[in-house]
């Protein structure tokens, strides 16, 4: 090996000449063992899916760099630590990526999605003396924190705010992949639209039954435009890209005297630029803050493992406000909505959640 | 023009050229004639760059070249046509002539200004190609004006061919020649590799013979004949006719056609009607111009022509195996010379060991364990055996078929089918694009299989070997037997007639 | 080259004597291929900022050290070694099967499904079944677009592929709505019987740890190397085979029925194929997963092209090919700029050379390539 090295060396000492670059390393230098080093394995989807890996990407570079993965600021402090990332590509690739920080003495190793608990389950059994995290899953092991969201708490205002901002009595919901995760969203968002509206038509489709059902933009705009086409005049994705289909649908529909007449609900991260106008709102899912907390929370030597619940007194969920919808949410919905929130933290009121058993 | 001095090319163990001197005249016809394997080609492949020589050296216009690749013998005004084309069939011939010398940057560009030199080119000899025709359209004959053009378009002073006739019919192979006299009054300078003694005799001014990797003569054409080449090639008198005794020993009535009709898939009957025998102990020879339903009629008997095309009788004896399959047909004993033995008798990447079991590799000695297992050691032995008794060269069961001469290959073929004792042979074109000395060997042992008491039954579109072998032949002509002529009597031209009008 | 070994007359008989060429002549291009790829590569990594040594240390060094990346490296190179042989056979027998991927997913099923199904029954009578399971149902699927082509003249490239939407939809369908435990969010069947369960090989050499998920399948997939090698070269269906795929009508001339010979490189390569449903079923995820192929099927026509379509190059191929996917995370996690992209790249650039080969073989070569694509 030792000859190939030298071989490949003064193969790409020629090639590089004329480049006559330095080698940048800027890096490699913190990784200096005395700091806490973080692994994460994301999912098949890559951390630049602009939804849910990219919000646990936010996160971890959060917590490395105490700015967004763009360079503003996040507000909260860098953490000092060392961060490394694997993008799996597929599911084959996903026990042995997280093998790979464990092998190399890691200090806490995250998951992103639940398809990854059982494996995270697996790697964590083997090294109990490494701490885990799995987003959107649960595990009971003792090295391992389970991450979990109340989507259907999220899901409540977003339903609420759309039954109030409905003109036909109809709205609709879009599921990516038919699981009970999905459900959870669902049911909340029912609950909220009924809260204020106990008429209301919920229309629910979902774009299929395997992983394809994240990522068909083409069946998500088919279905948002059948909605639209039986009166549906506000829809909630929850579809990963395919939800992506549905703000084609609704743009399509176009405005009357400058106003959108139909809206779509962004899920997962802030998606109310993603068409400015059409988007109501987004049910954010705040996996940044999440996986910022279990960092922290393993620097300061806090790590505890079990279930860490981020609901809306955790401001694990919620609905986004910005300069896009401003103007699209009259202020006694987001009153309403914003008291809905109270009672919920509050305990006055309970949101089903669909997947409890 | 061309000189090649002491040249010297050794692959391995054989020593292709062994000191060759070859001088080749401006604006001469030179023939360059041998036996499969005597060098002719490598001596030219070397001239043209394909390979280097271990020594010697070649000189251009009397001045020392190194030519280390074929560029640089194009730079050289060399320019070279292969047996096998090197065209790329779904493009145009403008474009395929472009290829690799584009005069422009961009190929399209290059392709529209190079299509007025082609016309041009093409119209100065004569050769009626179109520029913008596709390659894959045009016939074989065409295909190789435009390797011409080629050469041509890239201002070749000295084309070398490379049995350029092999695959020409016999009227293109005319039209061909009158090409090549017509570049030699352009001043054009004409290198041909051939083993045909009657086209060296037609076409070229001067011939170089070798024989063994040597150069073992150099002649004026007008100085020489048929006799004399041949003799050099070989190094002894050939028999151009067979001696043979007539058949003796005519049994029983073998094969038996009757009203036998093989249809193509557009209807039209390739084979119309034939009814024939052929007796135990005789050989029966079909002779015909080529693509007269010779082809259709042979695989129509050994099996090979889909059942839903044939139509009549085929009779082995008193079986009727209209409907067999080849392989139940081989086990009745019918073993098949097949005319192209590339596309039919060889699989040309197997060893010889393996293709000497074509046929039979499911049955001992190739098989065993029921004709599951292959025996390995019984398989190179019968391989062997068949390679001593037909003196295929080299004698190595190991070899690819592709490495063989096509003499070589062809004995193996004949042996293998030899080595089924048959009670019938179709035996087609067997001696095409073999060397002299393989043409009488293989002549030889077909008599000698006859007076064993098999059935012959001869296809080949020379006259002279139908007629030297064959005890009776029949003629055939679009499809039918025009008629039946005796081959001690008849005379070239009454056979010649009756191919060509069927009556 | 040719003309060399025209001249050399081999008198003993090597195992790589069906080469067309010498051994030499045959491993050259391939290690070219492989050496100009880590070249370009190299230049890649340059590029966006990383140490091209550094990487292909951590590459190689991930995948080659003990026990894991060894471990991985084999694990990883086993379902490719199945895939590689099947792409061989068909190959061999003058057939390109693009199927290899929906061939293995409907033997992976039905190895969980023969597993979840008469998971009482004991290993002895379990493990021969599951593994019947595999090899039948992947060459069934094979057969079929074998049995197009003989009986309707499909060409089996159009036919296999369209196969694989067919079987992952098929066995998706079956996961998703008939054997996935209830409630379950994840594309995945319920466990087999723990009869059906093949011993990984941390069992049986000391020092490995059984966490290590290679497991008995990487020694199958050495005995069917061997196999294939005697089938292909040592039994009549084997010699009807390739004499088919070299030639089919010299095939046909000798007899050999060139539409049955279809069929059954089909069902043989199938049968290759499914056999990764053994590496994944019984002896990783004891389980169906859906989406579970890393493109083996896709990845085994590269393998078989690498290896030069014999059953000792696709043993190589595959085991370079396993150590780029384990080096490949490690250089993905472990570098600053480098993503496991860099691999598919390697990957792709070894693929072009190898095809490229002509390039370098000269005009002979380039020759018959150009006949062959008249053709």
């Amino acid at each position: 090996m030792d000859r190939f090295t030298l071989f490949l060396r003064a193969v790409l000492l020629c090639v590089l000449v004329p480049a006559g670059t330095a080698c940048h390393r800027q890096r490699d230098s913190a990784d200096d063992p005395s700091r806490i080093h973080v692994g994460i394995v994301f999912d098949i989807g890559g951390k630049d899916d602009r939804s849910f890996n990219a919000a646990a990407f936010a996160g971890v570079t959060c917590a490395e760099t105490g700015k967004w993965p763009k360079g503003d600021t996040c507000g909260k402090p860098a953490l000092e630590i060392v961060l490394r990332d694997i993008e799996p590509g597929n599911p084959t690739s996903i026990e042995p990526a997280m093998r790979a920080f464990a092998e190399r003495g890691y200090d806490l190793i995250i998951g992103v999605g639940f398809a990854q608990a059982p494996i995270v389950e697996t790697v964590a059994k083997d090294y109990p003396r490494i701490h885990f995290a799995i987003v959107d899953g649960v595990s009971e092991l003792p090295n391992v924190a389970s991450l979990i969201f109340k989507e259907h708490e999220g899901s409540y205002l977003v339903g609420l705010v759309a039954a109030r901002t409905s003109r036909t009595g109809i709205i609709g919901f879009l599921g990516g992949m038919d699981i009970g995760l999905i459900h959870r969203f669902e049911k909340g968002y029912e609950e909220g639209a009924r809260s204020v509206n106990p008429n209301i038509r919920v229309i629910q489709n979902y774009v299929g039954v395997t992983d394809a059902a994240w990522n068909n933009p083409g069946k998500g705009k088919e279905l948002a435009l059948a909605q639209i086409g039986k009166g549906a005049d506000v829809i909630f994705t929850a579809a990963g890209n395919s939800g992506l289909g549905a703000f084609d649908a609704v743009e399509q529909a176009g405005r009357v005297n400058g106003r959108a007449t139909h809206f779509v609900i962004g899920v997962d991260s802030n998606q109310n630029m993603v068409k400015p106008g059409f988007v109501l709102t987004s049910m954010v899912k705040r996996v940044d803050n999440a996986v910022y907390a279990i960092v922290q929370d393993v620097v300061n030597g806090k790590f505890q493992a079990g279930i860490h619940v981020y609901g809306l007194g955790q401001d694990g969920v919620g609905y986004s406000m910005d300069q896009y919808n401003k103007d699209l949410m009259a202020p006694e919905t987001v009153r309403e909505a914003e008291d809905a929130k109270k009672k919920i933290i509050a305990g006055q009121i309970t949101v089903t959640d669909a997947m409890a058993k | 023009m061309l000189e090649l001095r002491n040249i010297t090319k050794r692959f391995g163990d054989v020593l292709a050229n062994d000191r060759v001197n070859i001088t080749v005249q401006s604006g001469t016809i030179h023939a360059i004639i041998g036996e499969n394997g005597a060098g002719k080609s490598t001596a030219m492949r070397i001239a043209y760059g394909f390979y280097t020589a271990d020594s010697g050296e070649i000189l251009i216009d009397g001045t020392v070249c190194r030519i280390a690749a074929p560029r640089d013998a194009i730079a050289r005004g060399i320019g070279m046509v292969h047996q096998h084309f090197m065209l790329v069939g779904p493009m145009t011939v403008a474009e395929n002539i472009v290829l690799g010398a584009e005069p422009g940057s961009a190929l399209a560009l290059g392709v529209t200004t190079a299509s007025a030199d082609i016309r041009r080119l093409s119209g100065e000899l004569g050769l009626a190609v179109d520029p913008d025709a596709v390659v894959d359209h045009l016939s074989v004959g065409q295909q190789q004006r435009v390797e011409l053009l080629k050469a041509l378009y890239r201002h070749a002073q000295l084309l070398i061919l490379d049995e350029p006739t092999a695959v020409l019919t016999p009227r293109e192979v005319d039209e061909f020649f009158a090409i090549l006299r017509g570049m030699r009054e352009q001043g054009k300078t004409v290198v041909i590799i051939t083993h045909k003694l009657s086209e060296v005799l037609a076409i070229s001014d001067e011939v170089t013979v070798m024989r063994d990797g040597r150069v073992v003569g150099r002649l004026h054409t007008k100085e020489t004949n048929a006799a004399e080449l041949a003799r050099l090639m070989v190094d002894r008198d050939v028999l151009l006719r067979v001696d043979k005794p007539a058949a003796t020993m005519l049994g029983a009535t073998t094969l038996r056609v009757r009203s036998l009709s093989v249809r193509a898939h557009d209807g039209a009957a390739r084979v119309d009607r034939v009814s024939f025998d052929v007796r135990a102990g005789e050989i029966v020879g079909i002779a015909g111009v080529e693509g007269n339903g010779q082809t259709e009629l042979i695989e129509a008997l050994s099996g090979l022509a889909e059942a839903s095309t044939v139509s009549g009788e085929i009779r082995l004896g008193d079986q009727d195996i209209t409907r067999f399959g080849a392989r139940a047909r081989r086990e009745l004993g019918i073993a098949h010379i097949p005319e192209d033995r590339h596309r039919r008798g060889l699989l040309l990447e197997f060893d010889l060991a393996e293709n000497s079991i074509l046929g039979v590799h499911y049955r001992k000695p190739a098989a065993y364990a029921g004709g599951i297992l292959l025996d390995d050691p019984a398989i190179r032995r019968h391989a062997a055996d068949i390679i001593a008794a037909f003196d295929v060269r080299p004698a190595n069961v190991d070899l690819p078929a592709r490495a063989l001469s096509g003499g070589n290959q062809q004995k193996l073929i004949v042996g293998r089918e030899f080595d089924l004792r048959p009670t019938l042979l179709l035996v087609a074109q067997p001696t095409r694009g073999v060397d002299i000395g393989a043409i009488e060997f293989i002549h030889r042992k077909l008599i000698a299989l006859r007076d064993e008491g098999c059935a012959v039954l001869l296809v080949s579109a020379e006259i002279e070997e139908v007629t030297s072998l064959s005890d009776r032949v029949l003629v055939i002509h679009r499809g039918r037997i025009a008629g039946e002529v005796d081959p001690k009597a008849a005379t070239v031209d009454e056979i010649g007639l009756l191919m060509t009008r069927g009556h | 080259m040719i003309l060399d070994d025209r001249a050399r007359s081999a008198p003993t008989r090597s195992p790589f004597r069906h080469y067309s060429d010498g051994l030499l002549g045959e491993l050259i291009f391939p290690l070219i291929a492989v050496l100009a790829a880590f070249v370009v590569g190299g230049v890649m990594v340059l590029v966006v900022g990383d140490d091209p040594i550094q990487t292909y240390r951590l590459l190689l060094g991930s995948a080659l050290s003990w026990p894991d990346g060894i471990g991985y490296t084999l694990f990883y190179a086993t379902p490719l070694i199945f895939t590689g042989l099947a792409v061989l056979v068909a190959f061999r027998g003058g057939l390109l099967n693009i199927g290899a991927e929906g061939q293995l997913y409907v033997a992976a099923f039905a190895t969980a499904w023969a597993g979840i199904t008469f998971a009482n029954l004991s290993a002895w009578a379990l493990l021969p079944l599951c593994f019947l399971a595999a090899i039948l149902a992947g060459a069934v699927w094979g057969a079929i677009p074998g049995v197009l082509k003989a009986r309707f003249g499909s060409h089996e490239v159009i036919t296999t592929i369209m196969l694989n939407f067919v079987a992952v939809a098929l066995v998706g369908y079956f996961t998703q709505y008939h054997y996935k435990a209830p409630g379950d969010p994840i594309m995945q069947t319920t466990m087999i019987g723990g009869g059906a369960h093949i011993a990984r090989l941390g069992r049986f050499i000391p020092g490995f740890p059984e966490r290590i998920p290679l497991n008995l399948s990487f020694v199958f997939a050495l005995i069917a190397c061997l196999l294939v090698h005697l089938f292909l070269w040592r039994t009549t269906w084997g010699y009807e085979i390739r004499a088919t795929g070299s030639n089919p009508q010299a095939a046909e001339y000798g007899g050999i029925s060139i539409r049955k010979q279809m069929v059954l490189a089909m069902a043989v390569s199938g049968a290759l194929a499914g056999m990764v449903g053994i590496n994944e079923v019984l002896g990783y995820r004891y389980r169906h997963y859906d989406g579970f192929s890393a493109n083996y099927g896709f990845t085994g026509i590269a393998v078989a092209l690498l290896g030069r379509n014999h059953p000792v190059g696709v043993l190589f191929a595959a085991m370079l090919f396993g150590m780029m996917i384990r080096g490949g995370i490690f250089v993905d996690a472990f570098t600053n700029n480098v993503t496991k992209d860099l691999v598919d790249v390697l990957q792709g650039i070894v693929i072009l050379f190898v095809a490229a080969e002509a390039l370098f073989r000269g005009p002979f070569a380039s020759h018959r390539l150009l006949k062959r694509s008249k053709i």
